[in-house]
């Protein structure tokens, strides 16, 4: 054989190798490409599905103040010119805690998300937590010192803080600042004969803007803060400007109802027992709704918010991809966190 | 000894090695991702969803009427994750720079900065148009 055809056998591997490899480097590039282009798309459109969530109202428009189900779910407010404005009863719908809330299967068959995971989670954009320090009782009344700490995703904010106390018909309101560190202290008396049934109702309001507005609960005869109601006895569910309580419950009398805003507070007076309506406070702050009422012999008081913020309703994405967008919202004038998460499309 | 000593096929070893830097360099050419990455999309989205939040009620532009810059930051950090870098630079309309210090919280984190435009006008009796430009950029 001759050198050449050597040679020649040589110089074609050379060439072969290298075409193989430019071809698989092409490939692995393109794929790459391909897939990134498929990720934009697929994030566009997901993205496209949580912008209609938020910024649609859905139908009927009002849903949100009826009790029937939606035929189309959005959350818009209906009546708002700002896009990112959602109904304030159209989130405590969301709220399980509220007895006309969407279920899971209901909340996917109006939003038409057939193949598609859906979960909502609404929170508050300050954070309050609310840490006992300090209690001496002297004669019939009991002093506690609270540390409250105020922080917005995490930073220490500043904050104007006020607080209420509410034991049955025994109400107190105490006024404090919490500095640039976001911690501050509070002293408050409250009878001894009432810490058992007593809520300490904190509105923090940020110095930057007063629709940065939240709220934080202390419960005294549990000594916790409570995100949520832990008692759900009366199943308090405001809607519409109305507070449904469940008082048929043998042994249940409904005594006292009070509304608490940052600014105000008010006695609500309704003779209906399990249709209250409470008055639209003029207020950039959540409302707080504190009922007393006689359990057999116990007195007990049950609290709610409106809008019934925090909230998480829908899949829990456990082993699953999840794709979360996150808005700021707005809710009767009152800044909210609203994260919207969709699973991964259907193959 | 005859192998050794012929030499035609050597040329065609050169032009193989030639023929290979060709292709690696054409395969080197090849343009790296071009297109906008899905948190770069993200980022404008929430840039956009901020600015209108917070301004729904003329709140920026009232703070920019006051020169409140320093409150202005603040209250954009406030609606920002604790990891997203921003830059906010307001004009007027005629486009003269009007914050006379850098509202940002910090030095940028990431190459891939992102920019916002967005357009308010005050609520006072002047109407003054502002020209509000929120860069933001999250690591990578």
């Amino acid at each position: 054989m001759p050198t050449s055809s050597f040679d020649t056998f040589f110089a074609c591997t050379i060439i072969v190798t290298v075409a193989l490899i430019g071809m698989a480097f092409l490939g692995s590039t393109m794929q790459t490409r391909i897939a990134s282009t498929q990720d934009i798309n697929k994030d566009s459109y997901l993205k496209a599905i949580a912008d209609r969530i938020v910024t649609n109202p859905g139908s009927p428009t009002d849903w949100g103040t009826k009790t029937a189900l939606p035929v189309d779910f959005g959350l818009a407010s209906n009546f708002s010119c700002n896009p990112f404005e959602l109904d304030m009863d159209k989130i405590c719908r969301l709220n399980k805690l509220n007895k006309y809330s969407l279920s899971y299967p209901e909340l996917l068959i109006a939003s038409k998300l057939n193949n598609l995971a859906l979960g909502i989670r609404v929170s508050q954009l300050i954070t309050v937590n609310i840490q006992q320090s300090n209690n001496f009782t002297e004669g019939n009344v009991t002093s506690f010192s609270f540390t409250i700490s105020t922080s917005i995703d995490s930073k220490p904010t500043s904050t104007d803080l006020r607080s209420y106390v509410a034991a049955d018909t025994y109400l107190t309101e105490i006024n404090s600042t919490i500095p640039d560190t976001g911690v501050g202290n509070i002293t408050i008396q409250v009878p001894t004969a009432r810490i058992y049934n007593a809520l300490l109702i904190v509105f923090a309001r940020s110095s930057l803007d007063d629709r940065l507005t939240s709220y934080a609960i202390y419960n005294f005869a549990r000594s916790i803060q409570e995100s949520t109601p832990s008692s759900t006895d009366l199943a308090l569910s405001p809607l519409d400007y109305t507070l449904s309580l469940n008082d048929s419950s043998p042994g249940l009398k409904v005594q006292d109802k009070y509304v608490f805003s940052y600014s105000n507070q008010q006695t609500i007076s309704s003779n209906m027992s399990s249709q209250a309506p409470f008055p639209k406070l003029i207020d950039t702050s959540p409302i707080i709704l504190v009922v007393s009422f006689l359990n057999g012999t116990d007195q007990f008081q049950e609290w709610t918010a409106y809008p019934q913020v925090p909230l998480r309703i829908g899949a829990n994405f456990e082993g699953s991809e999840q794709n979360i967008f996150s808005y700021i919202v707005s809710v009767n004038d009152v800044l909210f966190r609203l994260d919207l998460s969709l699973g991964d499309l259907p193959n | 000894m005859r192998l050794l000593k012929n030499k035609k096929g050597q040329v065609r070893v050169i032009e193989a090695f030639f023929a290979s830097m060709l292709i690696l360099s054409c395969l080197a050419l090849i343009p790296t991702q071009s297109s906008p990455k899905t948190s770069a999309l993200n980022l404008a989205w929430k840039a956009q969803n901020v600015l209108l939040t917070l301004d729904s009620d003329g709140h920026l532009a009232n703070l920019v009427d006051n020169h409140e810059w320093t409150k202005l930051g603040k209250c954009i950090e406030s609606s920002l994750p604790l990891t997203t870098w921003f830059n906010l630079t307001v004009f007027d309309k005629n486009l003269n720079i009007l914050n006379d210090f850098s509202i940002s919280n910090g030095g940028s984190i990431s190459d891939r900065i992102i920019s916002v435009d967005y357009i308010c006008v005050s609520q006072s009796s002047t109407f003054a148009v502002y020209v509000l430009q929120l860069q933001l950029s999250v690591m990578d």
